[in-house]
């Protein structure tokens, strides 16, 4: 199966992932880990951290998850995500290397720990969480309505007598905070419309 | 695109030689224009890697958890832990439903202390309350002698010898004092001129009339008391906690206004009145019996009292409480300022005295093996271990 059919099918997926559905999620991260996987290790040759990397990259994917039914071509967003992240760890680790301690903090010094336990992922982890604590009471109520009890929108709306839309855009409010919060909002919205910008850069030019 | 710099940037990288300004270029080419990626895809050799469906399902756990509540609990067994020694005897660990026991032999008591710890904060030995009269004096209870502390009206203030404070007399109007205890301070108890006893935790404060006048008696609380009230049907005490307002109906009781207000009945009954949306309150109201508890608009039936009470018998006592809300108990009474050092979403059970130094609770939680503390002046720094 060439890359392009077996990654053609994912349009009813990423919809799926749009309304917070958890087995959906899974799916799509059985389809894509081991491909994120190599091509992060292709570049920082790190076993440990690539596995950091590859959650690191689907967290971005499921906190972006009301922003994926948009999403012309998921693969080689994914991969554009992932590529960002490699380098920037690297950066990190040079950085680090020279003797600057940003890197100390943000990643676990040995190899040896698992993936699960680093500090990177904690500290987004505890970031997130936070936020999510921190939302306004109605974004939140209806945040945890979703995650905690894994509601769909529309019973989330009749549960709460509201209208679809309204837990829509109210949900989709929480995922801003929760980007906004770990600092990639700006970043994402070049990576989702960078087509648009390069097509307008390229225009320009 | 510049394919030639991206070639160039790109193998830097992968050889390990680029700076972190050749880094940081490259991560804003990929930004910029969605056609670096495919270059960059083009140039790297990429070898496929095998995961394990078992290695996935994890990875997709660990980020799946990452926008939830925790879920992790640790405990250590109550029963083995004494008032004066203090020892973690046993210790439990649930993790994500499966039970994994690990044993582990601790005796605080031996002059244990957190490691890499160099300074330490001791527990309150004095109490630093102050009460506010109507005219504005403040009278600082630790700087004033046993005995006469002020006459208002007709009423006496007295602090006794163990240090209670004791309101005595009648006025024929109502005039308001308040008294304050700050945090890092002891547990103040004092008893109203109508006979009332109540309790103040520390961070906590309560405004009230130095003589009850009319057909209530009314307090204000911020923080956490507990209340043994004299009972009257003519003139009923109402405690006033954020937009709750509680009445006696000849009872004991406990009011955590810390955030939300917990309301937990010891004895007797009270009835809870709750805010309502135009700022009033419910005046239906809802009628404890003991051992119940309202937590924010929630009815609790049968919380455990050990616990609420815990304060108030000099103790802390943790029942799947996590690190933010264990941190939060122990910077009011040792008034340090937590620091957290990445994820803490654990959650403890168990109980010790709050006589001891802050080294010795937090070694504690440390033995689990879960957490590590470093102590710097009143700065506390937790840090997840593993």
């Amino acid at each position: 199966m060439d890359k392009e059919s077996q990654y053609a099918t994912n349009n009813e997926l990423l919809s799926q992932i749009a309304e917070g559905d958890e087995a959906a999620f899974r799916q799509l991260f059985h389809q894509y880990a081991q491909l994120i996987h190599s091509h992060i290790y292709s570049i920082i040759k790190s076993e440990t951290h690539t596995k950091d990397l590859v959650q690191d990259s689907f967290l971005r994917v499921w906190i972006h998850r009301d922003k994926l039914p948009g999403i012309e071509n998921f693969r080689s967003w994914l991969v554009r995500i992932a590529y960002n992240l490699a380098f920037s760890y690297l950066r990190d680790k040079a950085i680090h290397e020279r003797g600057d301690t940003k890197y100390a903090v943000k990643y676990s010094k040995s190899d040896q720990h698992s993936a699960e336990d680093d500090l990177h992922l904690q500290t987004l982890q505890q970031i997130i969480r936070k936020t999510v604590e921190n939302l306004p009471p109605q974004q939140k109520k209806i945040y945890l309505l979703s995650r905690e009890e894994g509601l769909k929108i529309p019973e989330i709306a009749a549960k709460l007598g509201l209208a679809v839309s309204t837990v829509k855009n109210t949900l989709g409010r929480a995922l801003e905070a929760l980007r906004g919060a770990i600092g990639e909002e700006e970043l994402w919205l070049l990576v989702l419309y960078g087509s648009c910008l390069s097509a307008v850069a390229s225009h320009l030019r | 695109m510049n394919e030639e710099r991206i070639a160039y940037l790109v193998k830097c990288a992968v050889e390990r030689t680029a700076t972190a300004d050749e880094l940081t270029e490259l991560t804003l080419l990929i930004r910029e224009d969605e056609r670096v990626a495919k270059e960059i895809e083009s140039l790297l050799k990429v070898e496929k890697r095998d995961l394990s469906n078992q290695e996935i399902d994890a990875m997709a756990d660990a980020v799946l958890k990452m926008d939830r509540p925790a879920k992790l609990r640790y405990m250590f067994n109550p029963k083995a832990i004494g008032w004066k020694r203090i020892a973690v005897a046993a210790a439990v660990i649930v993790m994500l439903g499966v039970g994994v026991y690990l044993l582990s032999h601790v005796d605080t008591n031996r002059g244990r202390v957190v490691e890499s710890n160099h300074s330490d904060v001791n527990a309150p030995a004095t109490n630093r309350a102050m009460i506010t009269l109507a005219d504005g004096t403040k009278v600082y209870l630790d700087s004033v002698d046993n005995g006469k502390l002020a006459q208002q009206s007709d009423v006496t203030v007295t602090k006794t010898n163990d240090g209670k404070i004791i309101y005595a007399g009648n006025a024929s109007e109502i005039v308001y004092n308040t008294l304050s205890n700050p945090r890092g301070s002891k547990v103040i108890d004092m008893t109203l001129s109508d006979g009332t006893r109540v309790w103040l935790n520390a961070e906590s404060s309560i405004t009230y009339p130095v003589s009850f006048v009319g057909n209530e008696r009314k307090v204000t609380i911020t923080g956490e008391a507990y209340f043994e009230v004299t009972h009257n049907e003519k003139m009923p005490f109402r405690v006033s906690a954020n937009d709750v307002l509680i009445e006696d109906l000849g009872t004991e009781f406990n009011v955590n206004a810390y955030k939300a207000t917990i309301t937990t009945l010891i004895k007797g009954v009270v009835k809870v009145l709750l805010p309502t949306k135009d700022g009033g309150q419910d005046q239906k109201g809802i009628v404890l019996k003991p051992g119940q508890q309202i937590l924010g608009d929630k009815l609790v039936g049968e919380v455990d009292l050990e616990k609420v009470l815990a304060w108030k018998n000099n103790e802390f006592n943790f029942h799947d409480d996590n690190l933010e809300e264990i941190m939060d108990q122990l910077s009011r009474w040792y008034d340090i300022n937590p620091v957290f050092i990445g994820q803490a979403d654990t959650e403890y059970t168990g109980r010790i005295t709050r006589t001891v130094p802050i080294s010795q609770v937090l070694a504690m939680f440390e033995k689990l093996g879960y957490v590590k503390f470093e102590i710097n002046g009143k700065d506390v720094k937790i840090i997840p271990v593993k």
